[in-house]
């Protein structure tokens, strides 16, 4: 693992993603639907906070995903089909580098948008609270880390097959994803045909567990999270985005370009 | 002993020991609850999905280096 090259590529990722226009499009929408929560006046101010509240992350959660989506199953593709992979890869740069320095790019512009979206968020929150909320900043950490999850399985797929597909088959993932503990549990549960039962088992042991990283309820009724179960989180989205990648840079490692 | 040679070692180790450790944290955490951060349902899936996880990546890595020495040893 070369750590300048890697981060050579992060940066070129970086700032070919910046120029996408859909990322700018989805952080004004973003914003804007989180600036017209505070249009709510006829609330009272404890409801109006947990309503900004709710529908701002749930607001960030989605750009996030659908943002993490369409710049991780184009990054690759796009670049071995105009060819502009191939100078880099004729280098001394290792497949997997390769990858990891693709992934990085993808992350620093979500961590950019998330940011920026995440500072006006907790500014209009600061100013109906009089402070600054850190548990809120701590949940969007967490919301940061599913989105990385979700790139790193949008980057997977999309060595496997088309941009499109992939970009389909990680919005399944994270669709199931927000809802494994749920509904797939009480389906396998209420299933009574063997196969499907299988089938669906399968699908469940695979699918991320993105539920686990959602803090909304705790968030809004202001319930605190054992540091355990944090920690726990955050250990299974290392452990999950690092196997995700591996696999992904042994599979780009075995492809012929 | 290389340090190489160590760590692959150890990643047999862990292949072989994280598969049972999942099952265990699997059954272990059925309770349900109101919060999923209550719930030994939930703590208990996510350490079993990363043992498996973990366990699978080790034995891949072993399995890989074993075919490659068996290949190298045959060419050689």
């Amino acid at each position: 693992m070369h750590l300048r090259q890697i981060w050579t590529i992060g940066k070129v990722t970086f700032k070919e993603n910046l120029r996408k226009q859909l990322l700018q499009v989805i952080l004004i929408l973003t914003i804007a639907a989180i600036a017209s929560t505070t249009l709510l006046s006829f609330f009272d101010m404890g409801v109006q906070v947990k309503i900004l509240k709710d529908l701002s992350l749930a607001a960030i959660l989605f750009s996030g995903g659908i943002l993490a989506i369409a710049v991780s199953v184009g990054s690759i593709p796009a670049e071995l089909q105009s060819r502009t992979a191939y100078p880099t890869l004729s280098r001394a740069v290792r497949r997997s580098d390769y990858i990891l320095g693709k992934y990085l790019g993808i992350c620093l512009t979500s961590l950019l948008c998330m940011g920026l979206i995440g500072l006006v968020f907790l500014g209009i929150l600061a100013v109906y609270e009089h402070q600054f909320d850190t548990a809120v900043a701590l949940g969007m950490g967490y919301v940061f880390l599913e989105v990385c999850l979700l790139a790193a399985v949008g980057m997977f797929f999309s060595l496997l097959v088309s941009p499109m597909v992939s970009a389909t088959l990680s919005l399944f993932v994270f669709i199931l994803g927000q809802m494994k503990i749920g509904y797939l549990h009480a389906a396998i549960e209420n299933s009574h045909v063997p196969v499907a039962t299988q089938v669906l088992q399968a699908v469940y042991y695979l699918l991320p567990n993105l539920d686990s990283f959602s803090f909304k309820d705790a968030l809004i009724h202001n319930i605190a999270i054992p540091s355990s179960y944090l920690a726990l989180v955050a250990a299974y989205a290392v452990v999950y985005t690092g196997f995700v990648l591996a696999v992904s840079s042994a599979v780009f490692s075995r492809r012929e370009i | 002993m290389t340090i190489r040679a160590r760590l692959y070692r150890f990643l047999a180790a862990a292949a072989i020991l994280l598969s049972p450790c999942a099952g265990l944290c699997h059954e272990a955490g059925e309770h349900h609850a109101h919060h999923q951060w209550e719930s030994s349902q939930v703590r208990g899936e996510l350490a079993a999905q990363m043992l498996v996880l973990g366990g699978v990546w080790s034995g891949a890595v072993v399995l890989v280096r074993l075919i490659g020495r068996r290949k190298g040893g045959q060419n050689a």
